[in-house]
């Protein structure tokens, strides 16, 4: 049976201590009054949300040796796609820090103000992943969930051109004030998007296969093959 | 007189308060805004990207020292604009196609902006068609394209090979967290910058010998 679309609101408490430690607080003098004033501005504003949606792959297969699934209508391709080997249910998600301060004039404003809003939204992202996980958990039973993301990852390891088709399955997002531009990157920038799942059998983490050695967000080592 | 290296080093601590102070004090006492900027400004944000680019300091500090050298510059650009009459070149920068990105590109901007060269900022998700256009648009000598994605620093192959199909007499610097020589090399760039120091000084080179 078909199942809708689920949109979740996220509560959300933006952290002062950890926003004024990552924007180096003590060293912008006469800035800092700016700073506290959108970090108010972004506590009072910025609604992180989920929109999520239950999906069965239909079929597995192999197109031109990439391993490749259909779920309805769309069909992805891509090496991360041999993660859901075995798996037919997964979870169609995006989950944003909230597009409510997208069109905020920031250009009054200290030079580095567009950096500090970033790290709110970031910390309203994180409120947002927290909702989606916990939801999973208590409808689903997912306690380990793992998650492929178009985009994420070596370019031949899922597309992020493959991003539309993801939104199309979700019946589109503007629910939750999300956009895709023409280059598929998603609006608001803070927002993170894929399929999520539960397995056994795999460890998948796509940032294992990014060659970026040196990312400072690099959350596993670097391998060579998926 | 106004010391350059403390100027250095309050830059390099994202003084920006400091800074201005020095460089108004240096101004006064009659230092060319050229020598402020490449014996005190430019001298803290290569060491500051030297530091960066050895993990001994992130984003963060990069991002208070670049405030600290816009404060600096804010006095020595209508002196800088005045004592280079005469434009020193154009560059078009931007974050390719697919990336928003933008640190990185900003912090070239500003450097190059402090060699006295004219920067066209397209900013981030940028075409390839569009740097071509903009490098037309404002005979520019160079076009510079960041990237910080694995998956997009491929977009940068198309900039070049669009530059080549529309036959611009233009070069193209390429940079970013993932970039290297090699890859330069392989989609037939004509220059690669590990920083935003190196790109500012290539990219002058570039325009003088244009």
């Amino acid at each position: 049976m078909k199942q809708e679309a689920i949109v979740l609101s996220a509560d959300c408490k933006l952290n002062l201590e950890s926003y004024q430690r990552a924007i180096r607080f003590d060293s912008l003098d006469d800035s800092q009054e700016q700073a506290l004033t959108l970090f108010e501005l972004a506590s009072s504003r910025l609604l992180p949300k989920v929109l999520l949606r239950p999906l069965i792959i239909d079929t597995h297969e192999e197109i031109g040796n990439l391993p490749s699934v259909v779920i309805g209508s769309v069909r992805f391709v891509g090496k991360a796609l041999a993660a859901l080997k075995d798996i037919h249910r997964i979870i169609g998600y995006v989950a944003t820090c909230g597009n409510e301060l997208e069109a905020y004039d920031l250009t009054e404003l200290d030079m580095l103000a567009p950096y500090w809003l970033d790290e709110l939204k970031t910390q309203a992202l994180a409120c947002a992943r927290k909702k989606l996980r916990e939801f999973c958990k208590e409808q689903y039973g997912i306690t380990k969930p793992l998650s492929l993301n178009p985009g994420s990852g070596n370019v031949d390891i899922w597309p992020i051109e493959q991003m539309g088709g993801l939104f199309e399955l979700l019946g589109g997002t503007q629910g939750i004030g999300v956009e895709l531009t023409e280059s598929s990157l998603m609006i608001p920038n803070k927002t993170i998007s894929g399929l999520l799942f539960a397995s056994p059998l795999t460890d998948y983490e796509s940032c294992a296969y990014c060659e970026r050695e040196q990312c400072p967000n690099r959350r596993v080592p670097f391998k060579e093959r998926l | 007189m106004a010391d350059m290296q403390a100027l250095s080093e309050f830059l390099q601590r994202g003084k920006a308060k400091e800074v201005k102070e020095l460089v108004q004090q240096a101004v006064s006492e009659g230092l060319s805004a050229e020598d402020i900027l490449d014996q005190g400004l430019l001298v803290g944000m290569n060491k500051i990207g030297v530091k960066f680019k050895n993990n001994e300091v992130f984003v963060p500090e990069v991002l208070i020292a670049a405030r600290a050298m816009n404060a600096g510059m804010e006095i020595l650009k209508p002196l800088l604009a005045a004592a280079n009459a005469q434009n020193r070149g154009t560059v078009v920068l931007g974050t390719v196609k697919g990336d928003l990105h933008d640190i990185g590109k900003n912090l070239v901007g500003m450097m190059l902006k402090g060699k006295g060269l004219t920067v066209i900022d397209l900013g981030t998700d940028v075409p390839p068609e569009r740097f071509v256009e903009a490098a037309a648009k404002h005979s520019a000598q160079i076009i510079a394209c960041s990237a910080l994605l694995t998956t997009t620093m491929k977009e940068m192959e198309k900039v070049v090979k669009a530059v080549k199909s529309a036959g611009l007499d233009v070069k193209v610097m390429v940079g970013g967290a993932p970039v290297t020589e090699a890859f330069k090399t392989s989609i037939g760039a004509d220059f690669y910058s590990p920083d935003a120091a190196t790109a500012s000084e290539i990219a002058l080179q570039v325009c003088r010998n244009a």
